[in-house]
């Protein structure tokens, strides 16, 4: 079960300040123009871009937290997914668990066995989001999880998301420029116009 | 045997041969010949006046005029050393990293084959002491320069990897570890491979200046050897603490890189 995440004044060279709080197992999504600072927020919730002000979940802090400890709890999704080992089941801890997820998101068990330069764009997505969520973080914060995917596989990934989300309880936040699908995944939806320094 | 001594003629004959070649590089259009030029006038010049400081040095044989060359040489070695990197370290640690990985690796390796085995009365004779650092030092400062510029350019080329794992819950130090190996290899390689064709493919320079200056060879082979022992161990050295020291640089303290990326002019 997660906790709330609180963060209060926290600011980049480049966005903020911005505070508030997202109440434990909420999912929440995020909209808004490209370079509105979406993304960074979300780094800074996730410990990956220095930042001011203070962040924590539950009771934690997030600067007295280890770093990695941190990032094992509130675990970011990258828009665009990269591989360092050559073959993708090297990249799971327990890869011969995978496959009814595997099943969930249109992807065929083999696909683990094969070269990581190999995949498509949407299978390494889709792979991409499987290796995030292997160790069942607290938060989860996507970054445009269905972009790059055609729409029956936009289809599977919203009825994974909603089902995970639904049987681990866990925070999930949600960046995505299409509304409509936001909408279907998420409680809620908030639309940011700018996080950008002085506007 | 003795050599007869040289005239300024006589370094006349091979800087026409390097005379030659620029031209040929000029007429080929392979560029490179102001470089050659500046190079080469460089290198006459830093060595007639290092000649002129050393016969100072030699006779004087006064220890803080000996301890002062030595730290010039760092300084300079320091400087030469982050050059021509593609890519640098920002403000003073710039300056800092490459510093103290020639300073704790030449030294210590210098003194111990200056004290323990070549033991000259004093302790600081120049014609000893002088000879042996630069060769060790030359050596280094070349391994941390390799390694530094292989460690950036992995660092730029991994930074969506050094990201991404990050935002796993790995550790810096476990995610450049690759890197680092990399950088290493890349590094040492130019010694390894020296040590490896020595006395087959090339005859090192010490030993033959000293099969010239009238040493039996087996003496010089010993020296040699011990030289290169000397040279591959301050070499590992400087590599270890240098990617160690710049991996500490480039990230803060929730290891996240940070100053890695800025580009020389």
């Amino acid at each position: 079960m997660s906790a709330d995440l609180k963060f209060s004044g926290c600011a980049t060279p480049f966005a903020g300040p911005f505070s508030g709080v997202i109440r434990a197992g909420s999912n929440i999504g995020l909209t808004g123009p490209s370079g509105s600072g979406k993304s960074t927020l979300l780094k800074c919730f996730a410990d990956l871009v220095e930042h001011q002000g203070s962040i924590s979940l539950g009771g934690r802090q997030q600067t007295s937290t280890p770093a990695a400890e941190w990032r094992r709890m509130v675990r970011y999704l990258h828009a665009d997914i990269v591989w360092w080992s050559h073959r993708v089941s090297d990249h799971f801890s327990a890869p011969g668990r995978l496959d009814p997820l595997l099943d969930d998101l249109g992807l065929e068990s083999s696909i683990l066995d094969s070269a990581a330069d190999s995949l498509s764009t949407g299978e390494s997505k889709r792979l991409g989001l499987l290796r995030a969520l292997q160790d069942s973080p607290e938060v989860v914060l996507l970054d445009e999880p269905a972009s790059n995917l055609d729409g029956d596989n936009q289809e599977k990934m919203l009825n994974f998301l909603t089902e995970y989300h639904r049987h681990r309880k866990c925070t999930m936040v949600v960046i995505s420029h299409e509304p409509a699908w936001l909408q279907r995944l998420c409680h809620s939806t908030v639309t940011i116009q700018s996080l950008r320094s002085g506007s | 045997m003795s050599n007869p001594p040289l005239q300024f003629w006589h370094l006349g004959v091979g800087a026409l041969s390097m005379l030659v070649i620029g031209v040929c590089f000029w007429v080929t259009r392979l560029g490179l010949v102001r470089s050659m030029a500046v190079s080469a006038i460089r290198m006459c010049a830093q060595l007639l006046l290092l000649g002129l400081v050393l016969e100072l040095l030699f006779e004087g044989r006064v220890w803080w005029w000996t301890v002062l060359f030595l730290l010039v040489m760092i300084v300079v070695a320091t400087r030469e050393s982050t050059q021509r990197l593609r890519r640098r370290l920002q403000g003073i640690a710039n300056l800092v990293v490459p510093f103290v990985s020639l300073l704790a690796a030449a030294l210590p390796y210098t003194a111990l084959l200056v004290l323990v085995v070549f033991r000259p009365q004093p302790w600081h004779e120049p014609s000893i002491l002088l000879p042996v650092f630069g060769m060790i030092l030359g050596n280094v400062m070349n391994t941390v320069s390799l390694a530094l510029n292989q460690f950036f350019q992995n660092l730029q080329s991994g930074r969506h990897i050094i990201e991404q794992r990050l935002a796993l819950g790995h550790e810096i130090a476990e995610i450049t570890r690759g890197f680092r190996v990399d950088a290493a290899r890349t590094a040492m390689l130019p010694i390894l491979n020296a040590m490896a064709v020595t006395g087959i493919v090339s005859l090192p320079g010490m030993m033959t200046g000293q099969i010239l200056a009238g040493e039996s060879p087996e003496q010089a082979v010993r020296y040699q050897i011990l030289i290169w022992f000397g040279i591959a161990s301050g070499a590992g050295a400087a590599c270890l603490i240098a990617l160690h020291m710049s991996l500490r640089a480039v990230t803060d303290s929730r290891g996240r890189p940070t100053r890695i990326f800025e580009r020389p002019e």
